[in-house]
């Protein structure tokens, strides 16, 4: 079989397109993953907030009552 | 139910209640914590922040910050309390809220939006929200949790002083976009249900509010104002089956022969979802604000007339506001009602027009206007 720089060029070529499939895949399934919320985990630490108060606008973390024990009651007002 | 369950534990200080509400609107939520007598610190996270799908969701977190219960029931509150839980052995790291996005910058970017957006105590923060998302966006084409937060960044704007034309509909088209790209979004979809056509609605969302502030009047409290009056669309009720304006209605104005608004009233609509299949319903949210002239409550109330050549049905043929007692006002007017797409359609166009008193600011004078509209609902493609 002879082995000509046309062929060469078509098989590049479809080396670039099979890579740059790959990588919008990956790239896909990372947006995929992302989008998933979080879930809390029974024996894992629960990740530290800080958000404002709906009182007054002050701040409000998490870890602010490290030593307590909390109910955290996560609700909509609608 | 919590609130009462936690009582005796908070009192003996043997327990932290610690709420997060889902709630654009602070005062809404303070308001609602004022209803429910609710003694704890309440924070907002507006945006989702904290990533959650649904709420509510009660966990119990142990002295360590170790999650002990994430579906406690109230009646195991007491053995909670009195449970002494060890530290953890090895220290666990605790994964993220924060979305990971696709690059660091993007999540720079994204985390830079909601300081300005949650902390931020004027116009100018809020801009600079709208420009982090909008970039970030760029970056990250298609996100839902950007596009959640653009569209919250948008509304806040809306009800902001600082608003700008188009606020409003540029957060129904970002939720849209959020939704679509996660349809299982739960508190996505309530947001978009919260402004949208009553097929749609799981139940009124804002119903509450008047009972809350009549019973904490009856208190003898002050309730809390809202600075947001709550739209038709909150509180309505909602409704299985699209029901039709009737056909006798008659027309104000069928030959066209009131004079037309030469800017003295400005009029925006939003139609909310910002797209839908063609079959399905969207309620059409029309302000009119006062520009060159202002409102004359002396003569007929401002009317809306849904033209029938129209192509859909409307729930209202003929929409009226209710005159106030003073004789010339200039607040923004919302009028609303719903709209039901045709199934076999490609484009859908909702027509008519506005009738009203309007008295000219520059010379005073009272004259009676029309303005027409044509709107079209953007439909998804089939």
């Amino acid at each position: 079989m002879l082995w000509t720089p046309a062929k060469t060029e078509v098989t590049v070529t479809k080396y670039i397109a099979l890579i740059a499939a790959l990588a919008f895949s990956l790239a896909n399934a990372h947006a995929q993953l992302t989008e998933k919320s979080y879930q809390p985990v029974q024996g894992e630490v629960y990740p530290d907030f800080v958000l404002p108060s709906v009182q007054n606008g002050s701040r409000i973390a998490l870890s602010d009552f490290r030593g307590s024990k909390v109910l955290l009651l996560h609700f909509a007002s609608w | 139910m919590w609130n009462e369950a936690a009582r005796p534990f908070l009192k003996s200080s043997q327990l932290v209640v610690l709420g997060v509400v889902q709630e654009q609107h602070a005062e809404r939520a303070r308001l609602y914590a004022q209803w429910r007598q609710y003694s704890w610190p309440l924070a907002q996270d507006a945006v989702t922040s904290l990533n959650l799908a649904s709420v509510p969701i009660a966990i119990l977190i142990d002295e360590h910050g170790v999650v002990r219960s994430r579906k406690p029931r109230p009646s195991g509150l007491a053995e909670f309390v009195n449970t002494k839980f060890e530290a953890p052995k090895k220290p666990t790291k605790s994964k993220k809220f924060r979305a990971e996005f696709s690059d660091r910058t993007v999540s720079k970017v994204v985390a830079a939006g909601d300081k300005s957006l949650m902390w931020g105590q004027d116009d100018a923060a809020l801009n600079d929200a709208i420009k982090s998302y909008a970039r970030a966006l760029r970056q990250a084409s298609g996100r839902g949790k950007i596009l959640f937060r653009l569209g919250v960044a948008y509304r806040t704007r809306f009800d902001s002083a600082g608003a700008q034309p188009g606020d409003f509909g540029k957060a129904v088209k970002n939720w849209t976009a959020a939704l679509g790209a996660d349809p299982n979004q739960y508190i996505w979809r309530r947001r978009i249900q919260q402004y949208g056509p009553r097929q749609n609605k799981p139940y009124p969302f804002y119903d509450w509010v008047d009972p809350a502030i009549a019973e904490i009047k009856a208190r003898g409290e002050t309730a809390i104002e809202l600075r947001v009056a709550l739209s038709g669309a909150e509180t309505a009720p909602p409704f299985r089956k699209f029901v039709m304006a009737a056909s006798d209605s008659i027309e104000p104005d069928p030959k066209g022969r009131v004079t037309r608004d030469e800017g003295l009233i400005a009029m925006t609509w939003t139609v909310v979802p910002a797209k839908v299949k063609a079959g399905q319903p969207v309620r059409v949210h029309i302000r009119m604000t006062p520009v060159q002239g202002k409102w004359n409550n002396e003569g007929d109330p401002l009317r809306i007339w849904i033209a029938k050549n129209s192509i859909g049905m409307t729930s209202q043929r003929q929409i009226e506001f209710k005159n106030p007692k003073e004789a010339e006002s200039d607040e923004t007017r919302v009028l609303e009602f719903e709209f039901s797409t045709p199934a076999r359609v490609h484009k859908c166009v909702i027509k008519g027009y506005a009738l009203y008193h309007t008295c000219v600011n520059k010379d005073g004078r009272c004259v009676y206007r029309r303005q027409d509209f044509s709107m079209e609902v953007p439909l998804l493609p089939r």
